[in-house]
């Protein structure tokens, strides 16, 4: 019985979820069912993507039941059919996942403040996006560390301040983030926040590089072009590089 | 929503069936107890269309790369081994000029097939992936290319599904995990099941022939929703990559597949799973069944000893080996510079093949002999594909367009625009038409464009942009716009747009006026770093006697001065817009539009059209100059030797040579610039 995969489970649960809808209107009866993560992952690619409907409400239910994971997820999928009536109502999902402590929804809402968010009619609110992903926790939360970062780099709602930007993005970029290292090493490169050191900054270009960033990838191939104190001059390894970029813009990483 | 749940209870339905099928005793003919096989899996990946070991920009041959050379290795395996299989993993049909030329160039007709396909029937594979960059065509493409009839609505830009199937690859091509939206379907066929027969030794020593059925299934990155978005957005969706091979792998073996080999087109995360993970090959490991992974997508070697990539070093992974939670696994680099090997011992038993797994091994095997030579090429291969390889060679040198003036950038320091111009025109014309289209809520704003010189002879004399007048060609493009970023663009406010060339002209030292020594005009700055406009409509004065942030003087459009709060759409490139260079503000806020079309083919695509090209139209307009200033003693820059009639031709008559030979023995001069003309 195995076999009889996740797929069906799923879809299984979807006929219960939506008929439980449906049903739930009128009476108000708890869905039978709370899906796990990945499940609603799944559901989300279904709804999003995948324009499917029966996905989107049975995201829906669960989202009633206050599973923080179907809150977002419906939030998210909400945002991208770019619909003001549905963007706004993603909003107020991604808020209520927010209200139960979930990061990732506190992140979405701190970026759709700070690069606004047109489908929705809302313009950009520095302070409003610097207090969501204060919220979430920089401390322990790369993404949240990360645009921090780049509030504090970029003086968004306040005064810049490039010491707390160096040091949110050294936390970043510790915990893996490319984005960050990108930045840490454009920091050390010019001074900003940390002492100038470009050797230092050249490593944190070759670490963010061995992820496929590409920004890092063509300052190694500039490097390598003009030959570096780590990076010994190399027509080859220049055009080398140039070829690693053109290869990851072909598959950027989503942004962080 | 009726039909969808209709579909659904099929679908159930459907998958209960066939797992009744699976307690069914199976037809195949009944293997021995005993007897044994070897079998040895061969991949490929990343091949992206590198047929030839050829460098089509730079019309020369490039030994480190190449199918016909890792065709090679295929022939030298098969020798090797009594039997094999030949997978390729994906990544398969883009990138190189031979795949624009038959893609976009000259589209391939319907009766004809893909070089690349050609030379993969040649070498007899068994079965192919679906990669990521599979779709950078678009489905139309795709599906005529790979002899399909794609069940899809395509997005408006798209050419057509074919009435008839095309001509394709002569092996099967499957892919489980994208689906269209219009039938909610596989795009590709998800799996197959192959029967082969194999040599093998019965259990009393002598030789055998004996049948097999392998599986085959695989898998792309999800993540090609956002990099081929405006192929795919609301025309295909995918699906998790541990859900379906848990639904299809037990699928395959009540089908009577013996063996299920994996291609999965991507590399391995540790991470918690989702099902919408890039590299979700790490949890496919760990699905009971699937008895060997073929990977790819990152471009590395699997295994490899030496590896430090993150990914290769996590828990479960056995880099040496070549195993990933206990299934082998190999990833064979890209652009054709390795084979990967997964040899395998077969034992029958109760009439079905299982895998001997402590005689399994793992290897990639390079292109590249230990004493550093390469192996040589397969003649058959270039000889397929003669036409196709000397086709491209045409195209990469057919002109594209003329100039009357010969683009360089030896004086672009002192204000000479003619490599430059041609490049914002190209940009502001893109992104224009792109905002009309598609942004109607910037409509109103200004657009404008920013570009730099990518070679300002840092390395000596020849290290500067110079395209003679007369032809240009596709490789030129190249010259002009040497890295292959990604057209950006951008929407600031007038003070951001001032810190933006504030920061350009730091590649200005601050001059002292009263000085009577020479000074240098620029910094350590490199000449990338110099973004300008070159625009009627723009024009500014950089005052070098200042320091930084306090240079740039005068910024005007179209007659009035520049509002700190005014907004603008400027076009640039992925690198400038996401932090390159460190300008202030651009962090990766302020984009409005990440075009996946790079800046170099927005600008071949933007020649072709103007065709001609005049220095009157295309390379005298220049936004920026600097402010009059009457300096003690000379202002000194170097550029290339005997390059003043240049300089005179460009309009620029305030230099003058200070020096023939500035001793660097690299081939460059000292000129000098006069800021008070």
């Amino acid at each position: 019985m195995r076999a009889l995969s996740v797929l069906s489970k799923v879809h299984s649960q979807w006929m219960l979820m939506v008929s439980t809808f449906v049903w739930a209107s009128t009476t108000f009866a708890a869905p039978l069912v709370s899906p796990s993560p990945a499940e609603i992952d799944r559901l989300r690619m279904y709804a999003d993507a995948g324009r499917d409907n029966t996905a989107l409400d049975a995201l829906l239910v669960a989202a009633r039941t206050d599973n923080a994971d179907a809150q977002r997820a419906a939030g998210e999928a909400l945002l991208n059919r770019a619909d003001q009536t549905r963007a706004a109502e993603g909003i107020m999902w991604l808020e209520r996942a927010a209200a139960q402590n979930d990061t990732r929804a506190m992140i979405m809402l701190g970026k759709a403040w700070l690069f606004g968010l047109p489908a929705s009619g809302r313009k950009a609110d520095a302070n409003k996006a610097r207090a969501w992903f204060e919220r979430a926790q920089p401390g322990s939360n790369s993404h949240a560390a990360y645009y921090l970062g780049i509030m504090e780099k970029g003086g968004y709602g306040k005064p810049a301040d490039p010491v707390a930007a160096a040091v949110h993005f050294r936390f970043a970029a510790r915990q893996n983030m490319p984005e960050a290292m990108y930045l840490l090493g454009n920091a050390y490169a010019s001074g900003e926040g940390v002492d100038t050191d470009p050797r230092e900054a050249m490593r944190w270009y070759l670490r963010a590089a061995s992820l496929e960033h590409p920004q890092a990838t063509q300052e190694l191939a500039q490097a390598f072009a003009r030959g570096d104190t780590l990076l010994p001059q190399s027509d080859f390894q220049a055009e080398q590089m140039r070829r690693a970029v053109e290869h990851a813009l072909r598959h950027p990483r989503a942004a962080p | 929503m009726i039909n969808t749940i209709t579909q659904l209870v099929i679908s159930a339905l459907f998958t209960m069936s066939l797992v009744g099928c699976a307690n069914a005793p199976t037809a195949t003919n009944p293997i021995a107890d005993g007897t044994r096989a070897d079998l040895a899996l061969l991949e490929t990946t990343d091949l992206h269309t590198n047929v030839m070991s050829y460098d089509y920009f730079r019309l020369a041959e490039d030994k480190t790369v190449g199918f016909e050379r890792v065709a090679t290795l295929i022939t030298d395996a098969r020798k090797q081994f009594v039997n094999t299989l030949l997978f390729d993993n994906g990544d398969t049909i883009q990138g190189t000029a031979l795949s624009d030329y038959q893609a976009q160039v000259n589209p391939l007709a319907c009766d004809q097939v893909l070089a690349m396909y050609k030379v993969m029937n040649e070498l007899k594979y068994d079965a192919g992936g679906i990669g990521n960059h599979e779709f950078n065509y678009g489905l139309s493409f795709l599906s005529q290319v790979t002899g399909n009839r794609f069940n899809v609505n395509l997005a408006p830009a798209e050419k057509g599904i074919p009435a008839q199937p095309c001509a394709g690859p002569n092996f099967p091509l499957v892919l489980a995990n994208v689906l269209s939206v219009k039938d909610r379907q596989p795009l590709f066929k998800p799996y197959v099941i192959l029967d082969r027969t194999i040599k093998a030794t019965g259990a009393d020593g002598k030789p055998v022939n004996a049948p097999i059925k392998v599986g085959v299934i695989a898998f792309t990155p999800p993540k090609i929703l956002d990099w081929d978005k405006r192929w795919l957005n609301g025309v295909v969706y995918t699906d998790g990559v541990r859900e379906l091979a848990e639904k299809y792998v037990p699928e395959m073996r009540a089908k009577g597949a013996d063996l299920v080999v994996a291609i999965s087109h991507g590399g391995l995360d540790a991470g918690p799973y989702t099902p919408s993970m890039e590299n979700a090959n790490w949890h496919l490991a760990t699905v009971p069944g699937v008895d060997a992974m073929l990977i790819g997508h990152s471009h590395q070697l699997f295994p490899n000893a030496a590896s430090t990539m993150p990914q290769f070093n996590l828990p479960g992974v056995d880099k040496v080996k070549g195993f990933v939670n206990g299934t082998p696994t190999v990833m064979a680099n890209f652009w054709g510079k390795s084979l990967g090997v997964i040899q395998m011992s077969l034992v029958a038993k109760d009439g079905k093949w299982s895998v001997d797994k402590s005689k399994t091994i793992v290897e990639a095997r390079s292109i590249q002999n230990a004493d550093k030579t390469f192996v040589a090429p397969l003649p058959a291969v270039a000889a397929s594909i003669k036409a196709e390889h000397e086709a491209t060679i045409a195209y990469v040198k057919t002109p594209i367009g003329r100039s009357n003036f010969p683009m360089t950038s030896y004086f672009v320091d002192v204000g000479d625009t003619s490599a430059i111009q041609i490049v914002n025109e190209a940009q502001a014309n893109y992104v224009a038409r792109y905002v009309k289209a598609n942004l109607p809520q910037y409509s109103t704003l200004p657009v404008l464009s920013t570009a730099s010189p990518f070679k300002t002879g840092f390395a000596g004399g020849a290290d500067f942009t110079d395209i003679s007048a007369g032809d240009m060609a596709i490789n030129n493009a190249a010259d002009l716009y040497l890295f292959p970023n990604t057209l950006y663009a951008v929407k600031v406010t007038g003070a951001g747009l001032k810190d933006w060339l504030e920061a350009a002209a730091r590649r200005f030292r601050q001059i002292d006026p009263t000085m009577t020594t020479e000074q240098s005009l620029t910094s350590t700055a490199p000449g990338y770093t110099f973004d300008m406009i070159t625009s009627r409509d723009f024009s500014y004065e950089i005052d070098v006697t200042q320091g930084n942030g306090n240079r740039v003087k005068n910024l005007m459009h179209k007659g009035a001065p520049v509002s700190p709060t005014a907004e603008f759409i400027v076009a640039t490139n992925n690198y400038r817009a996401s932090g390159g260079g460190n300008f202030p503000g651009l962090d990766g806020t302020k984009t409005i539009i990440a075009s996946p079309d790079s800046n170099r083919d927005v600008l071949i695509e933007f020649i072709k059209a103007t065709k001609t090209l005049t220095r009157k139209e295309h390379g005298s307009d220049r936004s920026w100059r600097f402010t009059k200033v009457t300096t003690a003693g000379p202002i000194t820059f170097k550029s290339a030797v005997d390059k003043l009639p240049l300089a005179a031709a460009a309009g620029i008559n305030n230099v003058s040579l200070f020096k023939a030979d500035d001793g660097s023995g690299k081939g460059l001069s000292v000129y000098q610039v006069n800021l008070s003309k």
